[in-house]
């Protein structure tokens, strides 16, 4: 009999993965921790060994699904005989698939009609529960689109009605905007869900201008686009995001680097003003323990955090990933230094671990290399806040009286306000400056 | 005290009784008349049996094409009544089996109103918490022309062929009633003259459609004059003079016939009911309005089918009665599907959605996707190439809008074309669908084509 193998526990609180990639086929041999399966999840993307050997009989989940932890992904036959003739087990998973994964395909059919109750029912109102609060559906509804009706599969119109969803409110996720099935159950799900949860988001529906199509090329959103799309979303949807910008004079700052740069070499290590600004924002942090806190929306709690775990945005091939520095204040600027280079690298090939990527504090971004003045960068939630940090430039600057070039820097910090006010930011972001601006006092206070 | 009581037991209202008993209500079901209303006794189905008795007299004709040769046709009228008679009997009685085996008690009578929750059935209190009026309706009337189950006849009085065919007979009406039976009577050997008020035949269906089935209509013999009223008429030597006047006025005329069949439309049965004791209010038109639960102002008080709204269509009503029974056994249920309607002329004329225009109103967009039976081998084989299928999208996203039907086999094939837009689904949709071969249903795939200029049996132009 085949043995499932199912999906594991990835890194802490994550809960599904996606199916990226199959690194064996069915009807392949495998060895006991030979790569079955590429898996991402929450940003890193882990290659996951056969827990037995075996041949792979069947794979039960296809690439690009996301599927839950303990999920079965697959079925490996561990019989010796199995082992010994692939060619047989393959064809033998064609012939027929094993009963487990028959029952259970049975089980997860929603149009199986329950044997044991004779009376007619919606075979699509199990599982989601009855929205709390007034039932929506006695009004009559007219002109809800320009059809004058709600585009929607009957069954989801039955099952609207049996949840006493309004149809009309419900968004879709078929073709056109039509609402289907599983749109209504997710709809009312997230209705009798408390009201702390996330409300409902209506999609923006897509259209082709016509003519068009032709012209048009749909890839699937899949991979880190899409954990950066959700993400993004989260964050934007969930913070209330404000903006303050700066700028600060780091003449003074880019001569001590230039300074400490050889000696910095002689230890192996490539300085860049980065653990300078980790090192100001930790400062920073410690006298406005708002900006380093968080919501907990659940719970109804603000969060202050008495570690300083900073995350830094790193731009990779493949979008974006934010690998944390954690513990910044047991750090010293070299070991910043060494930490921050090793992790960009790693980030950019792909090979940070789940751990290092999650559990930031506050983040920082260091943009504008390519262009721009300044951004608005959005939070990695659920931090209250992230700052940006762009291109150190000569301007031309007025000191005492005269214009004069300096090296100057703009920062933008962008700001949770429901947890942070505008003058605490504002003041947060001017620590950060002096520091940055008079780096010899920063050193002072520094481990 | 019964839990419901159904007034009327047409396709409306047996409906309703017997998904009412099957979700365990206790139900009494009250007609007047004869179990199964208009539709099984003297609508839909006595209808189409002569409609295909008729038809069978032309095939007959046709096959002499593929050189089967049958003798002159007998016409025993008298046996096609009885043949007719059968059909209908077979039907009601199975209605009323369905209705005793389902534990609903029939109650012979006409009802009346005394209360929101009580009725009067020959002398008779019944109570129930929740009443449903499936009432139905009767043939409207014009002055002029009040039936005297003589000259002027109703629907009815027509299906009863015994009466005899008449040699020239006057349609006063271009629905579907008036076209059904001029269809028959025309194929029985009368002369048919149809008028019509308004522009067209069948009004506010597809006019280009509309004028292929006139022309058809025409070619069997039928006179059409649309725009035209019948103002009134006169016995006169050999039969009955009747006056036609232009709608926008003008020269009248007149016409000799033999008999007039009165079809210009039915009204709501919601008079004599005693709906005012209940608090049920009517409109102007008399249908008795509800909202989508198909419950009236009055709570617990539901009206459906043909006394309710129009379109007048049996299964309407039908869906209309599972809708109010559901609702008032406490479950959610709301009216919310396409209607599909068919007309049984030769060729078949149906459809579902939108027209062109009812689009246009809307500010749409629309595409038209065509195909003729001229270009489809089962038609050819059935000898019956008259007719379009038209298929309408949204020209922004493909939505399919409206399918309109004129041809062999449409009162099937809209069937098909009602689920598609009961899904959402895009022209798109219909032209991926592989459709059998050879069939009729493969037109409305090319159609959907068509409509992408891809059909694969015309030029697409
Ligand atoms: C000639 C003709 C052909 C037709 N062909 C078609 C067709 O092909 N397809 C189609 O969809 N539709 C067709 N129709 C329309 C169809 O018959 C009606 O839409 C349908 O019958 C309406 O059903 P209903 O239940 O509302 O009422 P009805 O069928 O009219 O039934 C109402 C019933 O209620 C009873 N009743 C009325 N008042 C009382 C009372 N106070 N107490 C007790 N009983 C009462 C009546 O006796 C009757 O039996 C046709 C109609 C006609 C006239």
């Amino acid at each position: 009999m085949p043995k499932e193998v199912l999906l594991p526990e990835l890194a802490e609180s994550v809960v599904e993965g996606e199916i990226l990639k199959w690194l064996v086929g069915e009807g392949d041999v495998v060895a006991k921790d030979q790569p079955l399966v590429e898996v991402m999840t929450d940003k890193v993307t882990v290659e996951l060994p056969s827990p037995f050997a075996g041949v792979l009989v069947k794979k039960l989940v296809n690439e690009g699904d996301v599927v839950p932890i303990e999920t079965p992904i697959a079925l490996i036959d561990e019989s010796a005989e199995a082992a010994a003739a692939p060619e047989a087990a393959a064809a033998a998973a064609q012939a027929a698939p094993p009963e487990e994964a028959e029952d259970r395909g049975e089980r997860l059919s929603l149009f199986k009609p329950d044997k044991t109750e004779a009376e007619v029912k919606n075979p699509f109102a199990g599982g989601a529960k009855k929205p709390a609060g007034p039932a929506v559906a006695e009004r009559p509804r007219a002109g809800t689109n320009k059809y004058g009706r709600v585009l929607a599969v009957p069954a989801a119109r039955q099952l609207a009605r049996e949840l006493g969803v309004d149809i009309a409110q419900v968004p879709g996720s078929g073709p056109n905007g039509r609402v289907r099935v599983e749109d209504v159950r997710a709809f009312a799900e997230q209705q009798a869900a408390p009201a702390a949860a996330a409300a409902g988001r209506p999609t923006v529906p897509y259209r082709t201008p016509a003519g068009y199509e032709e012209l048009e090329e749909r890839l699937p959103l899949r991979g880190l686009r899409r954990v950066i799309a959700q993400q993004m979303t989260a964050s934007h949807l969930s913070a209330v995001r404000t903006l303050v910008v700066d700028e600060a004079d780091v003449t003074e700052l880019v001569a001590l680097r230039q300074r400490l740069k050889p000696r910095a070499e002689a230890a192996g290590v490539k300085l860049s003003y980065l653990p300078f600004f980790f090192k100001a924002t930790l400062q920073a942090l410690r006298k406005f323990p708002m900006v380093n806190s968080s919501l907990d929306e659940a719970a109804g709690e603000i969060v202050y955090k008495k570690y300083y775990h900073l995350g830094l945005s790193v731009a990779t091939d493949a979008g974006l990933v934010v690998p944390v520095i954690r513990d910044v204040d047991q750090k010293t600027v070299l070991e910043l230094a060494a930490e921050i280079n090793d992790k960009v690298a790693r980030a950019r090939e792909g090979k940070l671990s789940p751990d290092e990527l999650s559990g930031s504090s506050f983040s920082i971004t260091s943009v504008g290399n390519l262009g721009g003045l300044f951004t608005f960068p959005i939070i990695n939630v659920p931090d209250a806040a992230i700052l940006g940090v762009h291109t150190i430039q000569k301007r031309p600057v007025v000191r005492d009286d005269a214009i004069v070039a300096r090296e100057m820097l703009y920062l933008s910090l962008s700001f949770d306000h429901r947890l942070v006010d505008g003058a605490e930011a504002t003041l947060f972001l001017r620590e950060v400056i002096e520091r940055i601006e008079d780096p010899y006092w920063m050193l002072l206070g520094a481990v | 005290m019964h839990d419901l009581i159904v007034i009327g037991t047409g396709p409306g209202g047996y409906h309703a009784a017997i998904r009412a008993a099957q979700l365990g209500l206790k139900v009494a079901a009250v007609e007047a008349g004869a179990v199964g209303g208009v539709c099984l006794n003297v609508g839909c189905i006595p209808t189409k049996a002569l409609l295909h008795a008729a038809e069978t007299l032309e095939h007959a004709k046709k096959a002499a094409e593929f050189g089967l040769v049958y003798a002159e046709p007998e016409r025993d009228l008298a046996k096609m009544g009885k043949w007719r008679d059968k059909i209908v009997k077979k039907l009601t009685g199975g209605v009323a089996g369905l209705l005793k085996g389902n534990g609903v008690e029939l109650v012979q009578g006409f009802a009346k109103f005394t209360g929101p929750r009580e009725l009067e059935v020959g002398g008779k209190k019944l109570e129930a918490k929740k009443i449903i009026v499936a009432t139905g309706s009767e043939p409207a009337v014009l002055p002029g022309f009040e039936p005297d189950g003589e000259h002027v006849l109703t629907s009815t009085e027509m299906l009863e062929v015994e009466r005899g065919v008449p040699e020239r007979l006057l349609v006063i009406g271009g629905g579907v009633i008036g076209l059904e039976f001029a269809s028959i009577y025309a194929r029985l050997g009368s002369d048919v003259t149809v008028v019509e008020y308004t522009e067209q035949i069948l009004p506010g269906s597809d006019p280009e459609l509309v004028k292929l089935l006139a022309r058809s209509l025409k070619k069997q013999g039928i006179t059409i004059k649309t725009r035209t009223q019948a103002s009134k008429y006169k016995k006169a030597r050999g039969g009955l003079s009747v006056t036609l006047e232009p709608a926008g006025g003008g020269e009248a005329e007149t016409v000799q016939v033999d008999r007039i069949l009165l079809a210009v439309g039915r009204r709501p049965r919601s008079g004599g009911l005693g709906l005012e004791a209940a608090g049920v209010r009517t409109d102007e038109r008399g249908f008795v309005p509800t909202n989508e639960h198909m419950e009236t102002n009055v709570p617990g008080v539901y009206a459906i089918g043909d006394v309710a709204r129009p379109p007048l269509l049996a299964h309407k009503a039908m869906k209309e009665g599972l809708v109010a029974a559901e609702h008032a056994a406490g479950r959610p249920a709301a009216f919310d599907q396409q209607i599909p309607s068919v007309v049984y002329t030769q060729p078949e004329f149906a459809s579902v959605g939108m027209t062109e225009a009812e689009a246009a109103g809307r500010g749409l967009q629309v595409r038209v996707g065509r195909f003729p039976f001229t270009a489809s081998g089962r038609a050819l084989t059935l000898q019956q190439t008259e007719g379009v299928i038209k298929v309408l999208a949204d020209a922004e996203n493909d939505l399919l809008l409206g399918v309109h039907i004129l041809g062999p086999g449409a009162s099937d094939l809209i069937a098909e074309a009602t689920l598609a837009l009961e899904m959402a689904a895009t022209a798109s949709d219909l032209a991926l669908t592989v459709h059998p071969h050879p069939t009729l249903a493969e037109n409305l795939m090319e159609a959907a084509e068509n409509l992408h200029k891809r059909a694969i049996h015309i030029l697409n132009r």
